[in-house]
């Protein structure tokens, strides 16, 4: 169980920015979805959290088609996501960024224990967030901001966890902490769906991966099949020479 | 038959001129992100300078309409551009539309200052009298050129947008600024074109209309309202649908004018009449409901200008005390005619405090604050009548549903429209609801504003009299205290983290599962029964109310004022309530009723640069590093303790009073800026031997980098320690001063 996407796409005008997709993404394992720039990663994020209408498909959570349904709808659900382009309540301080999200929770929970601000106490000390609990959210440097938002997205206990580039603006050391603490996000049971650049990140961390290509998916499989893929060095290198593109592709790996 | 064609015909016109209006308005609204709630009154000052050259000063027609549309509207519209609109990147929906607001206040107040309202003009169709035959019906020359100017619109709009490069270039705009600053287009040009244009087609529709409305500022002002309710129908963005929208409220106008009578309905008649004036409102809210639903949008920008402060408890207190202690020491030394003049701003600040949590904390746009003030002083007459507090129940009680009823329709879409439904609401309680006659709803006889005038008693809580003009200023301003004190109250609680938390970032409201239409409303409700207390507060002040207090323009000045002092801050209302609610501006400037509006206007326009208000930007700065020493809080306290004894005493007047009183306040500031002189450390330094500036200063700031500087510059970094020789045959390679140093 976990998330399906099933058959998505969606035109803009003329151009289509997804065609026929077919992604999931199991509880207990952190999936992978990788592409070039403008494969239509984000879109896809967009689709299943119910920000974009698509033309066509089918998002199901845990066997459940949740495509008609509003996005805050999806999220109580059990879904959450951190954003590409930075989603911060910037008006806010860090430690009310998460209390929002875990205020929420506890009103649609009622018999949770945990009060909201020990939930952000909790998730401030988790992710080493605490020595700025107090500095407003606009005011942070990006990659400080994307672990705002998913402990953001934590105090809201999602099954579903989808992290647009996660990583990017963090230093190496902050990156392979955050591997392993996206192996303990999912090791919680939740089904985790990492959009990311960082491919010794993504490597390291992911169970599966899929490759979007221009709207459409062209592979998927486990790092090690994805990595030998003649389609996805394609589509990354620009070649079809596949002993070529594996050397570049164990270079950067 | 012949009717129906006579009312087709004037209903295309009336369309004609709502079509060439609403064009412009989309024009600059796509091209610049701005709604410009200014476009009527635009409208209305060149229909007044055409009045001028032609009518007063007897130019020839032609001279006159090539000098006003040709030369002086769009050369407003490239002012309007360089002066404020291209200021505004970077702020929010509603700071855009407050600045355009203020223009409208301001250019209102001006037109009104340059013509006196009350010296009749009139402006008369163009070829008086002239009129052809068409399909049995005489059609004037008036009408003919009015429908031929709205088709040349029509067609000109489509081929500048369609098949010109500045057209295109604007449309790029539109799409994405960046991008089309990146592919080398300037996007000053499209944006100075869309206003120029913009304007000229304000003009051509206010010029035009003229002679139909009778000849004054404020119903070309409002033209605004028919307008964008036909820009709405196009989605503020398809110029055909516009065209299309503008043809059907012409023509629903029109048809509703020439059936819905008195002499066909008569009995429902006299309730009719302000019906068809409101036809282009209701048309509006059709539309708003008929639109399809706006996707969910984040921030615009990633760090935004606008702060919304967390107020500390400690504040706020002193703020509720200070408030409160003034009021007792101002009840006890205004004159009895100033104290009556007076007691009805806390109605005004209380109503200006509904602002706070919907658009200061929320972000979401009313401009019908100061209209459900009135519905709430309606309450308050009739339920609560002998002073009843009951009433101020049912004011809130009523004007939330009233509230949650207005906002409903706009919910799906964003932002702007919400602003819009509610202008239009409150322009529809202006022109009907309020306007009209006693009716009976089943047994119940209901009159609403009692044919004109409210009356009110004031309250009678048990234990307490405040009949008295005194005892009321002061019960009005612990009414105030305590109402901010709820301000503050929602503010740092968890509802106000979620208003922030919807203003900020909507779409990641909605990934954690927040309702924010459920918010909105909310938010909404609160505000409209906060509103709607104020104008129960506000009758008891002054006895009687008529329809005029609520009118929508003097909502906007309520707005306006909060805008610019500050949307956040408490203090910002006692500002509003202050400005509007006493004699003081009028006491000070008897002789320029219309320069205190435009003075708002001007300091609204102003916002572009300085999107937080005068509070956050200027005030709080200043004082709060005071709350940490209270040696000087106490002191100034001391001093104005003395200054009231001395004036209740009689030792002093009123004006050695008030101006010791302002000279023991200013004083605060003052004296902390005096203490920090005091102990801070002498920081500044010798200049290094060479250098005009210390170093890290040097090439910033206005400071030439001078060659004698690079030498300075040498010597202080390199080796300052060895002697001059040695650094001649090793110069710094690094240093731009190497090429020097030999």
């Amino acid at each position: 169980m976990g998330l399906e996407v099933e058959g998505v796409t969606v035109r803009f005008g003329g151009h289509t920015a997804l065609n026929n997709v077919n992604i999931w993404a199991h509880e207990g394992k952190v999936t992978g979805l990788i592409g070039p720039n403008g494969a239509g990663k984000t879109t896809i994020f967009n689709v299943i959290t119910g920000l974009q209408p698509p033309s066509s498909g089918r998002v199901r959570m845990d066997g459940r088609d949740v495509s008609k349904l509003a996005p805050y709808r999806r999220a109580r659900l059990g879904m959450a996501r951190t954003f590409q382009r930075l989603e911060l309540f910037g008006s806010l301080t860090v430690r009310e960024n998460i209390q929002v999200a875990a205020a929420q929770y506890r009103r649609l929970h009622r018999g949770t224990r945990e009060t909201a601000q020990d939930t952000s106490a909790r998730l401030l000390h988790r992710l080493n967030l605490t020595s700025i609990a107090h500095v407003r959210a606009d005011q942070l440097p990006t990659g400080q901001g994307r672990v705002v938002e998913l402990a953001r997205s934590l105090a809201s206990r999602p099954k579903i966890l989808l992290l647009d580039e996660p990583a990017s603006g963090q230093d190496d050391e902050e990156t392979r902490g955050f591997g392993q603490l996206l192996r303990e996000i999912a090791a919680d049971g939740v089904a985790v769906l990492l959009v990311e650049h960082d491919m010794d990140l993504v490597m390291s961390t992911c169970d599966e991966l899929h490759v979007l290509d221009f709207g459409k998916k062209i592979a998927n499989g486990t790092c090690d099949e994805i990595r030998t893929n003649a389609a996805v060095q394609a589509a990354y290198l620009g070649t079809a020479d596949a002993a070529e593109a594996d050397e570049v592709l164990q270079e950067t790996v | 038959m012949h009717e129906f064609i006579i009312l087709t015909i004037s209903g295309l016109v009336t369309g004609g001129i709502y079509a060439i209006t609403a064009g412009g308005l989309t024009l600059t609204y796509t091209t610049t992100g701005i709604f410009n709630f200014a476009h009527g009154v635009t409208g209305a000052l060149a229909a007044f300078t055409y009045w001028q050259l032609h009518f007063d000063w007897g130019w020839p027609v032609w001279l006159s309409i090539i000098v006003v549309l040709g030369i002086l509207a769009p050369a407003f519209g490239v002012f309007l551009h360089f002066a404020i609109m291209r200021r505004l990147e970077g702020t929010s929906e509603t700071t855009r539309l407050m600045v355009t607001v203020a223009v409208l206040l301001s250019l209102l107040a001006t037109v009104m200052w340059v013509w006196d309202p009350q010296t009749p003009r009139n402006v008369v169709n163009f070829f008086p009298g002239e009129s052809v035959d068409m399909a049995g019906t005489r059609v004037s020359y008036h009408d003919l050129i009015t429908l031929a100017v709205a088709l040349i619109v029509a067609i000109g709009l489509w081929v500048l947008l369609r098949s010109t490069r500045a057209g295109v270039a604007m449309r790029a705009t539109v799409d994405d600024r960046n991008l089309a600053v990146l592919n080398g287009s300037r996007p000053e040009v499209p944006g100075m074109l869309a206003w120029a244009t913009g304007t000229m087609l304000a003009a051509v529709a206010g010029i035009l209309i003229a002679p139909k409305l009778s000849f004054a500022a404020l119903p070309l002002t409002l033209l605004i309202v028919n307008a964008y309710a036909a820009a709405v129908i196009g989605r503020l963005k398809s110029l055909p649908w516009t065209f299309v929208g503008a043809m059907i409220i012409g023509l629903v106008t029109e048809y509703g004018k020439g059936y819905l009578t008195e002499t066909r309905f008569p009995t429902a008649g006299p309730y009719l009449s302000g019906l068809t004036d409101s036809m282009p409102v209701l048309v509006l809210f059709l539309a708003i409901m008929l639109l399809p639903t706006s996707r969910l949008r984040g921030h615009a920008s990633s760090r935004t200008r606008e702060i919304a402060h967390r107020p500390t408890w400690t504040g706020s207190l002193v703020f509720a005390a200070l408030v409160i202690a003034g009021a007792v020491v101002a009840a006890n030394t205004l004159g009895a005619a100033d104290l009556f003049a007076s007691t009805k701003m806390w109605g005004f600040a209380i109503i200006a405090l509904s602002v706070i949590p919907l658009v200061g904390y929320a972000g979401k746009m009313s401009l019908a604050q100061l209209g459900f003030a009135g519905i709430g002083a309606i309450c308050v007459s009739h339920l609560g009548s002998g002073g009843n507090p009951l009433g101020l129940l049912w004011a809130a009680l009523i004007c939330a549903g009233i509230g949650v009823l207005v906002a409903l329709p706009a919910l799906r879409l964003s932002g702007i429209y919400l602003a819009l439904a509610t202008a239009a609401f409150a322009v529809m309680l202006d022109r009907w609801i309020f306007q009209l006659p006693a009716f009976t709803w089943g047994d119940t006889r209901i009159d609403l504003f009692n044919s004109g005038t409210l009356n009110f008693e004031r309250f009678d809580w048990p234990g307490i009299d405040i009949s008295s003009d005194r005892a009321y200023f002061i019960f009005g301003a612990v009414f105030f205290a305590l109402s901010s004190l709820v301000v503050v109250w929602i503010r740092r609680g968890e509802f106000g983290r979620r208003l922030l938390a919807m203003k900020d970032s909507p779409a990641a409201c909605a990934t954690i599962g927040m309702n924010h239409k459920l918010t909105t409303l909310t938010v909404f409700g609160l505000s409209a029964a906060m509103a709607g207390v104020g104008g129960g507060i506000l009758g008891g002040a002054l006895g009687t109310l008529s329809p005029v207090n609520f009118d929508f323009t003097a909502g906007l000045s309520v707005l306006m004022l909060m805008v610019i002092a500050g949307l956040t801050s408490p203090g910002a209302a006692l500002f509003a309530g202050i400005f509007l609610g006493t004699p003081l501006i009028t006491n000070l400037f008897p002789d320029y009723a219309q320069l205190t509006t435009i003075l708002i206007g001007l300091n609204g326009i102003a916002l572009g640069k300085n999107p937080n208000g005068f509070i956050a930007a200027k005030i709080r700065p200043e004082w709060e590093p005071a709350l940490q020493r209270p040696f000087i809080l106490a002191g100034s306290a001391a001093a104005q303790l003395v200054l009231v004894v001395l004036r209740f005493t009689d030792v002093i007047g009123n004006w050695a009073f008030v101006i010791g009183i302002l000279l023991a306040v200013i004083g605060i500031p003052a004296a902390v800026k005096g203490e920090l002189m005091l102990k801070a450390p002498r920081t500044e330094q010798e200049l290094p031997p060479g250098l005009s500036e210390q170093p890290e200063g040097l090439g910033l700031n206005g400071h030439r980098f001078k060659p004698a500087d690079i030498e300075g510059l040498d010597k202080l970094i390199a080796m300052p320690s060895l002697p001059t020789v040695a650094m001649a045959e090793t110069p710094s390679p690094t240093l731009p001063g190497a090429r020097h140093g030999a």
